[in-house]
């Protein structure tokens, strides 16, 4: 059986304004779930279930762990190139470090100490000041680009007796020379400082000498220093293969253990209203769908306006909310006026439904058209009932009653095309909504 | 109606099914046609698609249109022995190359039995035109990814859909179908509209082949409404027009097919023409070469890995994708299916001889098929379906509702 219904927007547009109350409820409700499975991706934990928090909290907490890993061989690491940078600094800069072991520059001066009190308390405040004291204190602009900051390892003394030895290693003698005057001036005016302390005391200069010498101690001590430096800086290296390595093990481990709701794109707040428009977008398409495929699946007559673009011959209206029936009424003189003109004798009203609905009408119908020159007969079931069918095929003229949403079109062809095989002519049809 | 208890078993199934709510056989096969195609495009698209639902949706679908033939529908003998012999090639495909593509294409074929055509069609239109419209403008607005292609041919979008070329060949499968309904209806705007849009999906998706069956939709239509609707055609051209279609229309199928493998068979490196060919349409002659150099012909199939485009723009590795369908279908479905599946084309446009506008839409598709790899998909191609339909009859007899009765209509 051939379909003959075609999809007309416009009762599509129909459907949707009678309907418009659930389907402005539905496209309402369908934004509301779209604002909710954004707010979903704007905040995934909080929508997750016992085993996925689980999940979430051993990955936070393993990734926690290599976070503090991360950190302490990033302190590691910081460390050790600051000890590398201040090794670097010392064996670059040092004087000491920049000694020739075979040709080191020696300033010596002897001083004796002459006092009546404690020699050994005088000698050990005068060492002390050489040592850890203030001899070592910044020097003024006037000595150029001399620098105390390394002669704690090149300036030395000794005690013997009463007689203080002050040495000066440097790989320059005048240098070593200035050096030693420097500090002998400082001494010099320390000297007050310690006989407020340990009382009254001359310190007289013996002698004043400068040399050249060997010591391969200086060699060794330098070799020290520059092992310490390759120490640290293997240190360096291995804190950075540490951090490259636990970085690399840290992104091996997101990238096999992330949990899938993780690893999508998180949205923003902005997304918000992106998912609000798409959720007014599906609110609106989604009901003109299952219209249109109601339209598709369903093959019964939705409106009068159907049958009046297949041309068939619509002959009123019942309305089964109105109030009136004018469209009725209107056809019922129509039919009366092209029976009279015709010379018709009998009209079947077949129902193509047997409801109470189409019969009350086919009832009314008849008893509103039939007079006393027209016989107007209801019947139904004329595709099953052979009396039914000799009823109609004897009237030669018949009326078709459908009704909206009940009859089939696939009953219209039916009953046409028992009409068309038994010659009975169809004057139309009416329409029950 | 069959006698004895098991047939008044059956008939009464039948009818409790007609008594809900009215329920046919032609509406049970179209609400599992309506599902099965609604699964298929949906997972073409970039929304999520749980696989629970997905497979929900599958055994469903199969669930109504086996109802729809087991309850609704009788055979006669011959076409019982046709449809016998189908499900043994369909089952060999399926034992020998694991594919369930033939099984389930002639499931859909058997449950469309006595289906109006045209219902069908516009089943595809709604269920698939909503959901690639619906991936369209949620691509646009940004809830999921347009994939952006950007290559020598510059930015190929695909608009929520897996691939560019996938989104352009939804665009020509649903013009073809509508123009195909809209038949004599067709005015000049809809040719021009169809050209205009021809250039923008090629602008938007680079998706040269496509955008030309696009282009030739507008053409081949548009010639056919000119010659019917204006009266400078001469008679002879428009017979002669109508003459070419109905007997070399109904071969277009069997034509591009054996072009195709031909073609892709004794493609060779040395032949400047086929190397150009092989160029302009992406290297498909080269992989399908490769394909039938490796794999051979088989009366029913293998299993063949492909791995092509498509869900992200990384290029995959070890790309190996027959674009052919009918290279496609040789490779993995065998000869026998592949003979099947051209003289189940036939027959349709036998059946629809009558009907112009049918050969058109299958010739274009034909054309479309050399290049893509839609022939049986029912996301795509709703014409592989039309075997054992109702033909939309235009050109066909009555259709009482719409014809004069008496003189008084009207």
């Amino acid at each position: 059986m051939k379909s003959l219904k075609s999809l007309y927007l416009r009762n599509l547009m129909s459907d949707l304004y009678r309907r418009r109350v659930p389907v402005v409820c539905f496209a309402v409700l369908c934004t509301l779930f779209f604002l909710f499975l954004g707010y979903r991706n704007v905040n995934p934990e909080v929508f997750l279930s016992e085993e996925q928090r689980q999940e979430l909290e051993e990955y936070n907490t393993k990734i926690e762990e290599y976070d503090t890993a991360l950190t302490e061989v990033a302190e590691s690491l910081k460390l050790a190139n600051t000890q590398v940078e201040q090794q670097q600094r010392y064996v670059d800069q040092s004087i000491y470090m920049r000694l020739d072991s075979q040709n080191i520059q020696v300033a010596a001066a002897q001083y004796a100490v002459e006092t009546g009190g404690n020699v050994g308390n005088i000698l050990s405040s005068i060492v002390y000041f050489i040592n850890e004291g203030g001899l070592k204190a910044a020097l003024s602009e006037e000595y150029g680009d001399l620098d105390v900051e390394y002669w704690r390892e090149i300036l030395g003394c000794g005690t013997s007796g009463n007689v203080l030895n002050i040495t000066v290693l440097h790989y320059d003698v005048e240098t070593a020379k200035k050096i030693l005057e420097i500090a002998e001036q400082r001494i010099m005016a320390y000297v007050p400082e310690v006989s407020k302390a340990q009382g009254e005391f001359k310190l007289n200069r013996m002698d004043m000498s400068s040399y050249s010498k060997a010591d391969a101690g200086v060699t060794s001590n330098q070799n020290n220093h520059l092992n310490t430096l390759k120490n640290y800086r293997s240190n360096v290296a291995d804190f950075n293969t540490k951090l490259i390595s636990t970085k690399t093990s840290k992104e091996n481990y997101i990238e096999k253990n992330e949990p899938d709701f993780l690893t999508e794109a998180k949205a923003t707040k902005k997304d918000l209203v992106k998912y609000g428009l798409v959720g007014m977008i599906f609110g609106a398409v989604l009901p003109c769908f299952f219209f249109a495929m109601g339209y598709i699946l369903d093959n019964r007559l939705r409106s009068k306006d159907d049958l009046v673009e297949s041309r068939l011959n619509v002959l009123g209206c019942y309305r089964s909310k109105a109030q009136d029936q004018k469209d009725l009424e209107r056809s019922r003189i129509a039919v009366q006026l092209l029976a009279g003109q015709q010379n018709i004798s009998s009209i079947y009203l077949d129902c193509l439904n047997d409801d109470e609905l189409t019969l009350q009408v086919a009832e009314g119908y008849r008893k509103d058209l039939e007079n006393e020159e027209l016989s107007v007969v209801v019947g139904k079931h004329v595709c099953e009932d052979g009396e039914e069918l000799k009823n109609m095929v004897s009237g030669r003229t018949a009326i078709l009653i459908a009704q909206t949403g009940k009859t089939t079109y696939t009953q219209l062809e039916q009953h046409m095309e028992l009409c068309c095989r038994f010659s009975v002519e169809i004057l139309g049809c009416l329409v029950i909504e | 109606m069959r006698e004895g208890p098991e047939g008044e078993g059956m008939n009464t199934v039948k009818t409790m099914l007609k008594d809900c709510r009215n329920i046919s056989g032609e509406s049970l096969f179209l609400l599992g046609y309506m599902i099965y195609l609604g699964r298929a495009v949906w997972t073409s698209t970039m929304f999520p698609f749980p696989g629970r639902i997905s497979t929900l949706c599958l055994l469903s679908a199969m669930v109504l249109i086996t109802l729809k033939i087991v309850f609704f529908d009788r055979y006669s003998v011959t076409l019982l022995f046709g449809i016998i012999a189908l499900v043994l090639c369909a089952g060999g495909v399926l034992a020998l190359g694991h594919y369930m593509n033939a099984v389930f294409w002639l499931l859909v074929v058997m449950g469309s039995k006595d289906v109006d055509f045209g219902k069908m069609l516009k089943s595809y239109l709604l269920v698939a035109g909503t959901i690639v419209f619906l991936a369209f403008w949620s691509s646009i607005i940004g809830i999921i990814e347009n994939l952006r292609y950007h290559g020598g041919r510059g930015v190929r979008n695909s608009f929520g859909i897996i691939y560019t070329t996938d989104f352009a060949a939804y665009i020509f499968f649903l013009l073809l179908i509508y123009f195909y309904l809209k038949g004599p209806a067709l005015r000049v705007y809809h040719y021009l509209g169809a050209a205009v849009l021809s250039g923008v999906v090629y602008y938007f998706c680079r998706a040269r082949v496509d955008s030309i069956c696009i282009l030739m939709v507008a053409v081949v239509f548009g010639i056919h409404g000119f010659l019917e609707h204006t009266k400078y055609a001469l008679p002879r051209v428009r017979r002669g027009w109508r003459w070419i279609w109905r007997t070399f229309g109904l071969f277009s199928i069997p034509f591009w097919a054996a072009m195709s493998v031909a073609v892709t068979y004794y493609f060779k490196e040395e032949n400047a023409l086929l190397v150009w060919l092989d160029k302009w349409f992406s290297n498909r002659l080269t992989l399908g070469k490769q394909g039938l150099d490796e794999f051979g012909f088989t009366l029913f199939g293998q299993t063949i890995e492909m791995n092509g485009n498509g869900g992200s723009t990384e290029w995959p590795e070890n790309y190996f994708f027959i674009d052919c369908s009918y290279v496609h279908v040789l490779l993995r479905f065998g000869i026998v299916f592949l003979l099947i599946l051209v003289s189940a084309y036939v027959v349709c446009c036998w059946r629809n001889r009558c009907d112009i506008y049918f050969l058109f839409a299958i010739a274009l598709v034909a054309i479309n098929c050399v290049i893509a790899h839609h022939i049986l998909e029912v996301a795509y191609n709703p014409f592989a379906y039309a075997l054992l339909t109702v033909p939309l009859g235009r050109a066909a007899a009555d259709s009482l509702l719409w014809k004069d009765i008496g003189g008084r209509n009207g």
